[in-house]
């Protein structure tokens, strides 16, 4: 039994021609057991930046209200709106602090920055960043995303087409 | 070992709980109480060890008390009471978990229905917070969830929550290895 494998996810991110789609699997889970088919995975943190939480419900549950708070906090202070990779980069800072005693959760970002470019990027669960400009995944069937990803994947997608894709791969 | 079996119906909730105490092969008492009274509009039933099932619905209900006397009028939610407890357990879970797995039911009274609406979530001891129409913690959810998956729908009447709880009942009766003889049940309503 691994704890981040304890509840279950399904997490995927994509970039298309100026835009991002993010979609997630909404079951909770103890193990084989299903507890709900509406638990929220990925969360709205701005207009433009969206985070997904695979991993332990808690943490996720935790981690959505510790980004939130730092989030507005940032936004009080600077009197600006958070970019993406600046969330992004956050978000990492904050896992990494827990080294030695980690929220297990693996979260996915993704956004569009000022320019409207798309931003992407993935962490483990101790904060370390991989920053992509195609797709990124998380949770109990990375392997499985990833084959979809690779096989279905094009570079600048129109909008329609890219939710259309992300969408095959939740099925 | 516990049972805990919770039903959302039209205007409120209700909560099952087995009554045995047990630890081991010894039963100390069959009249339990594992459903605690948290606030004038909500309970709470826990499954584990003893000392956690007090501590944990103690330390909750005393500082709801002190929420409504410090904050006199202003009656908190249920989602408020739940999202409460989620936060106790995900701080305890890195010091020092309660080791419960619980369910919370409560009533609000709603602009949309004279009689209210109940509202019932499935809180485990590590913090997760969802909320459910029904739910089971324990063995028992092995036994009984297919029951309720089964019958449960929406605006369901307080009888029929109750023959529908009978029936999960019933179930570990003839299937579940543990011998449960009583239950204590509980509802939150108008």
């Amino acid at each position: 039994m691994s704890i981040l494998e304890y509840n279950g996810a399904a997490i995927i991110a994509m970039a298309g021609k100026d835009c991002v789609g993010i979609a997630a699997d909404t079951r909770l889970g103890v193990q084989a057991q299903t507890v709900a088919c509406d638990f929220k995975k990925v969360f709205k943190m701005g207009d433009k930046l969206f985070v997904g939480l695979a991993g332990l419900a808690s943490d996720v549950q935790t981690l959505d209200q510790l980004l939130t708070f730092r989030k507005n906090l940032y936004e009080l202070k600077e009197e600006r709106e958070m970019k993406p990779k600046v969330f992004s980069a956050m978000l990492s800072s904050i896992l990494y602090e827990k080294r030695f005693g980690p929220y297990f959760a693996e979260p996915v970002v993704a956004g569009l920055d000022d320019d409207g470019k798309p931003f992407l990027s993935a962490m483990d669960l101790i904060g370390a960043p991989v920053y992509t400009d195609d797709f990124v995944v998380s949770g109990t069937c990375t392997g499985n995303l990833y084959g979809m990803c690779e096989t279905l994947y094009k570079p600048n997608l129109e909008e329609g087409v890219t939710s259309r894709e992300l969408k095959g791969r939740q099925d | 070992m516990d049972s805990i079996i919770g039903v959302k119906y039209n205007g409120g909730v209700i909560i099952a709980a087995d009554s045995n105490n047990a630890r081991s092969i010894l039963v100390y008492q069959h009249n339990l109480d594992k459903i605690a009274q948290i606030a004038p509009n909500a309970i709470l039933g826990l499954s584990g060890p003893n000392a956690d099932l007090v501590s944990f619905s103690e330390y909750i209900s005393k500082n709801l008390k002190l929420y409504s006397l410090s904050n006199p009028g202003q009656d908190l939610s249920t989602k408020a009471t739940a999202s409460f407890c989620r936060n106790t357990l995900a701080v305890a879970l890195r010091k020092g978990p309660y080791q419960v797995q619980t369910l919370l039911g409560g009533w609000d009274a709603s602009p949309a229905s004279e009689d209210g609406e109940g509202s019932m979530y499935f809180l485990d001891y590590m913090g997760s917070l969802q909320k459910v129409n029904y739910g089971i913690q324990g063995y028992a959810s092995n036994f009984a969830l297919s029951v309720l998956d089964r019958e449960w729908k929406e605006g369901l009447t307080k009888e029929e929550a109750i023959k529908i709880v009978d029936n999960c009942i019933n179930v570990l009766d003839t299937r579940f290895l543990i011998s449960q003889p009583t239950f204590t049940i509980k509802s939150a309503s108008k």
